[in-house]
């Protein structure tokens, strides 16, 4: 295929999907490309829709490729939302938290973290379809094991796992402040040890204060 | 509680738990999470329990076993250590909590470090359709989902809620699977290809058995290939549809025990 046509290609594959797709998926779809010719069309689309002219992105999330609207312009997308998504709360964010890291992991090992029943924020964070169900595990009681979902990878910007932070990381760019220890929403990472956190390599740019 | 101003539960609110509470109290005294000032830090937690108490504010119980822990930790420090204690170099009693304040702090911060993400439909937005092709869990004709198991568990339950009969007079039944499963079929036999309400599938009058047998007789033909459980979203109802004929339908057991009895002519 002519390197003009199969960027169309993957361009209209890409718009017309509404889960991410991925390099396989896109493979699987166009016969007779190589991953060479795949990756610099991508490359392509991706430097297309950069410049500020352009309102969407090409985002690598959740393992795969997906168009995005830009983050300065969520005030404007909003204003087209029927159904306005219910914040996610402090408590919410730390069960999620626990569970990325820790999967797969019970409802009592979250609750012996957090040192409260985590019952009812496991049952919204399923119904949210951040979290799944994943099997049972055969320990005294059989206690249901949760994991992360896709979902959570698409709704975090996250390209996989390995891209959030490890606590060890975290331990070391945060530990050491013994004396003023962050614990609210309003405590926020500063620049600089943003720039220390590991980087995706997509246009994974965080939130600016105003959350 | 219920009806308390709404000024003193969000002030509640800032405190997930009693160790939110407690790494909220040494940051603000400014100590080290590993050397706590035990009698400082639980004079500070029970004054906030009793003010809650006074705000006429229900603590959860975690918060008392997290009272009755530090009362226990800073008796242990006010002992003077026995021989044995001594000996054994025995562990700062505080260090246990101040592990879990610690690994408790970490989650904190990777909950923040998400915070910090853009979320979707919040921050970003992606291409929304009516119908999602690319899947292939769903029904193109009636673009619903095919069910994971927690939309089965909770149907099942709602299933069983609404078979709660008024007790009557007892009699024992059985029911078999087996018998079930036909007795599905015969239904499903004559809905090929339709979607069914999966609630039409129980009598309304069935004792809590034939509900459960029903179920169990559903889960098999789907797990035969026989069946797909559909659902259009999370709480909506759960459909059936039949996907294969049941033409050449054949119980498993009974191919087994047919199989057992030729081995027996022979």
């Amino acid at each position: 295929m002519e390197p003009h046509e199969l960027q169309a290609v993957v361009e209209a594959l890409l718009f017309a999907s509404e889960k991410p797709l991925s390099m396989k998926q896109l493979e699987s779809f166009i016969s007779n490309v190589s991953p060479q010719e795949l990756r610099s069309a991508l490359d392509a689309i991706g430097a297309i829709y950069e410049p500020s002219h352009h309102g969407i992105y090409l985002e690598t999330v959740a393992g795969g490729y997906q168009f995005r609207t830009k983050l300065d312009k969520a005030s404007w997308v909003k204003k087209i939302q029927e159904e306005k998504p219910a914040r996610m709360s402090r408590a919410q964010l730390e069960t999620l938290a626990i569970i990325a890291y820790k999967q797969p992991v019970t409802r009592i090992e979250i609750d012996l973290i957090r040192g409260v029943d985590s019952s009812h924020l496991l049952k919204t964070l399923l119904e949210k379809k951040l979290i799944k169900i994943e099997g049972i595990k055969e320990a005294p009681g059989r206690p249901l094991i949760y994991a992360t979902t896709p979902e959570f990878l698409e709704f975090f910007n996250l390209v996989d796992l390995s891209s959030l932070p490890s606590l060890e990381q975290l331990k070391e760019l945060r530990g050491n402040e013994k004396t003023d220890m962050p614990l609210f929403a309003k405590d926020t990472l500063d620049e600089a040890e943003l720039a220390e956190l590991p980087k995706d390599q997509s246009s994974n740019f965080n939130k600016s204060s105003e959350s | 509680m219920t009806t308390s101003p709404s000024v003193y539960q969000v002030k509640l609110d800032q405190f997930e738990g009693p160790l939110d509470l407690l790494l909220h109290l040494i940051r603000k005294n400014e100590m080290d999470i590993r050397n706590i000032e035990i009698s400082k830090i639980t004079d500070q937690y029970l004054n906030f329990m009793n003010s809650m108490r006074t705000l006429d504010v229900d603590l959860a119980s975690e918060f008392i076993v997290m009272a009755a822990t530090l009362i226990y930790i800073k008796s242990k420090m006010l002992l003077p250590k026995t021989e044995e204690e001594v000996a054994e170099e025995e562990m700062d009693p505080r260090e246990a909590l101040a592990q879990r304040l610690i690994q408790y702090q970490q989650y904190k911060w990777a909950a923040q470090v998400l915070e910090k993400k853009p979320f979707l439909n919040e921050d970003v937005f992606k291409i929304q359709l009516m119908k999602d092709l690319s899947s292939p869990d769903l029904d193109p004709k009636e673009a619903l989902i095919e069910v994971g198991i927690y939309e089965l568990a909770l149907a099942f339950q709602d299933v069983l809620a609404r078979s709660r009969k008024v007790v009557g007079t007892v009699k024992s039944e059985e029911y078999s699977v087996q018998d079930k499963i036909l007795e599905i079929v015969e239904i499903l036999n004559q809905n090929l290809n339709q979607l069914l309400n999966f609630h039409m599938l129980f009598k309304s009058d069935a004792a809590r058995g034939e509900v459960i047998v029903t179920f169990l007789s559903l889960l098999e033909l789907t797990r035969l290939g026989y069946l797909k459980l559909f659902q259009a979203g999370y709480t909506s109802e759960i459909h059936v549809k039949a996907i294969k004929p049941f033409l050449d339908f054949m119980m498993p057991h009974s191919t087994t025990s047919l199989s057992e009895e030729k081995k027996g002519e022979a």
